[in-house]
Order: C-alpha cells, then structure tokens, then sequence
C-alpha cells in the first residue's frame, strides 16, 4: 500500500471522492503525523458502569424493594484499552454482555463512559459528538435507521439533508453505491416489504452516503442467513479495502472476523482477554469447525473419518467436530458428499469455547512461566 | 422528490484540524439549511401517513368529530346560561380553539413528543445520538401525529366561523397558538424526560399531558386557591388557556410579552431537563425498527 504525504485539507474523504471518481486509483488513506500511521480510534482505561435495581424474587420482592430499594452497580467496561489505525478493519468479539456493544456506543458518544478517556479522529465522542458523527457512521443489526413505511430511497434523501451533503456530491454518491450494492430493484421498495439481508445491505449504504472515515458495525450480520451474511461481509471488505474506511466492527461470529479483518480484540466481562492478529487466532484457537448434518434418509451409517469427532446423532441428523489442524474441511465434505444429504452447516465454535481455550491456554503459558 | 442542500458543505473539510473534519455551513446559511431538513421530515411522514390513505383520512375526521363533540356541549350549555363565571360563549369558543390548534400543531410537527419516554427505555435514542442533528429536536420532528391536522383544522374552522375575528385578533390568535404548543411542547419533554431518571415514565408522562390539557380547557375562573397556583406553575395549564383568553378580553402587551417570555422560558427549561438526563442514558439491545 502507498503512504502518501498530504496537506492537511487532502483528507481522507477527499482522497476517497477522488478514487471512486478514479482520480487518484491508489492513494492510500494514510494521513502521516510526525512520521507515524495516524490513529483513528484511541481508548485508554475505559470503564461504563451502570446501576440496576436488584429485588429478590415474587411480588413480596417487588413490595420491599418499594420500601428498602437495592442497587447494584454493573461493570460493563473495565478499564479497557487499543488503538486503531487509519484504514484498519478490526473485530471487537466476544458473548453476548461482554461489552462489545458498549465500547461502540461509547465510541460514537451515544453513551458517556464512568471513567477513562477516548478519541475518535482527534475528537472525544460524547463531548463532540455531533461534529464527530459527521467523519462516522454507525450501523446496528438490531437498530433500523430506515423508515420502516417508506422505501428506502426516501430515507437516503432524508440522510442527505441530515449530513447537510450538496446536490449533485449526493446525487453521484448514491448512484455509486445502488450500483455497488445492487441496490436498483430495492430502492423503490417499503422497507417493511425487504428480507433482512436486503435491508442491512440498504442499512450500510445509507451509512455511507457521507463519506464516512470510520464505519462502527454493531453486529451487523446477526439474524442473517449464510448467502447474505456473506455478501455483506464482501461488501465491508471492498469498502475496507477500496475507499480505505476504517472499520470496527462487534459481532459473536467467529466467520465475522475471519474474513473481514487482519485484527481482533476478544473482549469478556468488560475487559480484553486477546489483542492480536486473527492470523493468530486462527492458528491457535480456532482450530475447528463443526459441521451439521440434515440427512434425508433415516439412521444412515455415517463413516469413520481421521481427526474428527461425532458429537451428537439423532435418526436424521448429526454434527461433527472437525480438528482443522490435522484435516481440512473440503477433505472432510469429500467423504460426507456421498452420504444422502438434505442439508449442511459449517459453523465455528461458539465464542464462549473460544473464550475458555484462550483463558486455558493463558494459564497454562502462566503456569509454566511460574515453574 | 425531495432533495439534498443545493449548497452544502458537508465534504468541506476544516483546515484548522489535522483529521480533516467536516465543517458545516454558518450563520445565515443554517436557517436555510434546518428549514429544508424540517420540510424534508415533513415530506417524509406526510408520505408515511399517506401509505395508509384510509386509516389517515379516519383519524383526522375521527378528531375533528371529537372535538367538535365538547364544542357543541359548551354551546349547548350558552344557549341556557350564557355565561359562566364572567367567561361568555366567545371565550370558551376561543379556548377551545387555541387549546386545540395549539395541541395540532405541537404534535403535527412533534408527533414524538408522548412517545419520548418509550423511546429512552426501549433505547431508541442510538438513532438520534448516532447523526449529526441535535437530538431532541429530531426526535420530535422525525414523526408526525396523523390525527393532529384534525385538530388544527377544527381550531381554525370553530374560531373563524363562531368568533368571526378581525385582522389584529387572527394575527394576536395565531400568537397564542405557538405559545400554548410551545408551553406543550416544552410541558412533554419535561414530563416525557422523566424516563431518564424513573425508567418507565410513560404512564406518568401521559397522565401529566391529559391532565394538563383536561385543565386546559375549562375556564380558568371556575378554579380557585391551591389549583389555581397548579395552574400556574407545575401544570400550566393557565398559559395554555386563562392568558390567551385574557388577551382577547383586556389586550395588554405586557400580558402579551409575559406569555412570550413563558413561553420561550419553558421551551429552554425543558431542553436543559433532556440534556441533564441524556447523561444518564443508558441505551439497550431491544431489536427495533423506525416506523
């Protein structure tokens, strides 16, 4: 990738415009500050905490918390800390209440942290929130931004007036992006009437009719299927790649991370557990797949394949576990292929595994640093 | 089909910044730019009311036909008495009419102004805090209440054709109609805010506005000592609906000021009461969709 050294008005969206019209095909979005790749996103000791009211169960509870009311006080974020830079596309994963959703509320000043302090593009979000969203997008798998009534072309005028952007920029800038997202026949659609990978392939395009630096994904393939899941993830990638948009995104999908980013945070209970490549993680946690079987005839004998283990069985059905270190999946298919099918899943192991063999593997690289 | 600024400079960057962030237009230039982000919203949710063309034209005539049901009590109830403590058939005809079009209007163009508190605790205020527009301003406006336009119209069409006013009293009831959906409006963010501090304020936020516009719309003299004070202070109802009326009476400019002052008072009032809470906001996961 080029680094290019630029004034300070050749920003980023400049460079971006320029590209997209093929002004200037391969500037790197890279604006140097004192010889180093600028950061986009600076957090430091970030904690969120918030209070909920506690009662013991049943209506007796509920009459004595009116009387002694009890709090407690809930760490959503402990003191966390990372840097992204410009251009980067980086995972925040993690289980569901780990802190991922909060970290990017917290990023984009929706929420105001308990302590600890952040930027985003040199701004801190919930001081300077309005002139930060106008660099930022955010979208959110389980938040719509488009008007459920209307088509979704009407909520991209709409965008178009809140983001203040001239005409004909607006014009040019959603021709490229129905072109890109293929979004034509869904435009003039009520988004009521759109399946739910449609509408957030119309979520992400509407986020970036502004020309956003950082894109804050918030679970943005949740509740999708597989085809649809994997054309946003092709569509994040290329805008990750093409315009040079950082990108952070929160999921529990481990597929997520794989294919959309070079770097990953595991973040649980509030605080980072792993901060590394996802090449590493790969290699040293995900190391299998488990593969899911419909089979349409009933108490087939499935065959005994190297390295992989059956973990349940029904009449129709079974799912095996896959050590991709020793076989590789297609190998695997291979075999199964000539079983009577109906269906098949691959899926990675759910982040709380992941989770657990990352703690287990800190343990025992502590426990040998202790001998 | 509505359309982006003509001249905008959302891509402008600012030279001072070494992030090249983007700069807005200033001064004059914003008018033009907040009105034509407040039209577009009202294209938007006129065309959203309007894909059901039927349930829309219902509500409106349902509402006029309501209101329209407590005018003709009040009629009723002149041709036998004519006058109830010192307030005669025009008074009340006024009232109504300010009360209603003063209610229209709030909610036409602040058709989330009872849904604030839902909104806060189902976390619906993401949306807003994520987009570069001050956030309750376009929470208010990003909906429209389909059956308010019933209520202006039947504002306008009750005093215009009972009170017959002249130029000077349509331009003085015109006044009166922004204050009271103003002191509406500010009375809704308040009570509506409340959801940042009690988490579910929705029932108390709707009881807080029936009650008001209950109080609204009878005459004030009827109501003495302790809730009279009410009315002037936690539930003020008595700027919705005694001042105007007085204005009609006995116009005095200093009256006319003093309301003026509550008004824009009330609306500042309210706005630092939503900023204090939207500290304490505390977002959620619910799965949503904007309607």
């Amino acid at each position: 990738m080029l680094s290019l050294v630029c004034p300070s008005w050749y920003d980023s969206r400049t460079a971006a415009r320029e590209s997209l019209t093929g002004e200037a095909i391969g500037i790197a979005r890279i604006l140097p500050i004192g010889g180093h790749l600028m950061v986009v996103v600076r957090v430091d000791g970030l904690r969120k905490e918030f209070t909920r009211r506690t009662r013991t169960p049943g209506l007796r509870g509920l009459l004595r918390s009116y009387v002694s009311p009890r709090h407690e006080t809930v760490v959503a974020l402990d003191g966390i800390d990372f840097e992204m830079d410009d251009g980067e596309s980086l995972a925040l994963i993690g289980p569901n209440g780990a802190g991922k959703s909060t970290t990017i509320k917290t990023l984009t000043g929706i929420l105001h942290p308990t302590s600890g302090s952040a930027t985003v593009l040199g701004l801190v979000p919930w001081k300077e929130r309005t002139r930060l969203s106008l660099n930022i997008a955010t979208v959110f798998g389980q938040r719509s931004q488009l008007w459920f009534h209307l088509p979704a072309g009407e909520t991209f005028d709409l965008l178009a007036h809140i983001y203040e952007i001239p005409r004909a920029e607006y014009q040019a800038r959603k021709t490229a992006l129905v072109e890109r997202f293929e979004l034509g026949p869904l435009l003039g659609t009520a988004v009521r009437k759109l399946s739910l990978g449609q509408r957030m392939r119309c979520e992400i395009a509407a986020s970036l009719l502004h020309r956003p630096r950082v894109l804050f994904l918030d679970e943005p393939t949740i509740g999708l299927d597989v085809i649809a899941k994997q054309k946003i993830r092709e569509l994040v990638s290329e805008l990750n790649r093409n315009e040079g948009v950082s990108v952070l995104l929160t999921s529990h999908d481990a597929g997520d991370i794989e294919r959309l980013c070079k770097r990953v945070i595991v973040i649980n209970h509030g605080t980072i557990v792993l901060n590394d490549r996802v090449s590493t993680l790969k290699r040293r946690y995900l190391r299998r797949k488990v593969i899911g079987l419909r089979l349409s005839d009933a108490d087939v004998t499935l065959p005994a394949i190297e390295h992989t283990t059956l973990l349940s069985r029904s009449r129709f059905g079974a799912k095996l576990e896959v050590d991709t270190d020793r076989v590789a999946v297609p190998a695997v298919m291979a075999t199964l292929g000539r079983l009577p099918i109906a269906d098949i899943t691959i899926e990675d192991p759910p982040m709380e595994e992941i989770i657990a063999e990352i703690y287990a593997a800190r343990s025992e690289e502590r426990g040998r640093v202790d001998d | 089909m509505a359309g982006p600024t003509d001249t905008g400079p959302a891509s402008r960057t600012d030279p001072a910044s070494h992030a090249g962030h983007v700069s807005r237009t200033e001064g004059v230039g914003r008018f033009t730019v907040w009105a034509g982000f407040l039209l577009a919203y009202v294209r938007a949710n006129l065309q959203s009311a309007l894909e059901y063309r039927i349930s829309f034209a219902t509500q409106v005539f349902a509402m006029m036909l309501n209101d329209a049901m407590w005018l003709v009590f009040w009629l009723a109830y002149f041709d036998k008495f004519q006058v109830v403590e010192g307030w005669g058939r025009n008074d009340i005809v006024t009232l109504w009419a300010v009360v209603a079009c003063g209610f229209g209007v709030a909610t036409t163009f602040c058709g989330n102004l009872f849904r604030i508190a839902g909104i806060i605790v189902r976390g619906e205020l993401d949306i807003y805090l994520a987009l570069p527009k001050p956030p309750l301003p376009h929470l208010l406006i990003s909906r429209m209440s389909v059956s308010a336009p019933g209520d202006v119209l039947f504002g306008l069409a009750g005093f215009l054709w009972i009170v017959r006013p002249d130029v000077p009293e349509v331009l003085l009831f015109v006044t009166c109609v922004l204050t009271s959906a103003s002191i509406l409006t500010a009375c809704g963010i308040v009570s509506q805010s409340l959801a940042f501090w009690l988490g579910n304020a929705e029932a108390v936020g709707e009881q807080f506005s029936n009650a008001l516009i209950s109080f609204s719309t009878y005459p004030t003299p009827i109501f003495r000592g302790a809730v009279k004070l009410a009315m002037f202070t936690i539930l003020p109802a008595g700027f919705l609906a005694y001042v105007p009326v007085r204005l009609f009476q006995d116009f005095s400019w200093w009256l006319l000021f003093g309301l003026l002052a509550v008004a824009a008072g009330s609306l500042v009032l309210s706005t630092f009461v939503f900023r204090r809470g939207l500290k304490r906001y505390e977002s959620g996961n619910l799965v949503l969709i904007r309607e």
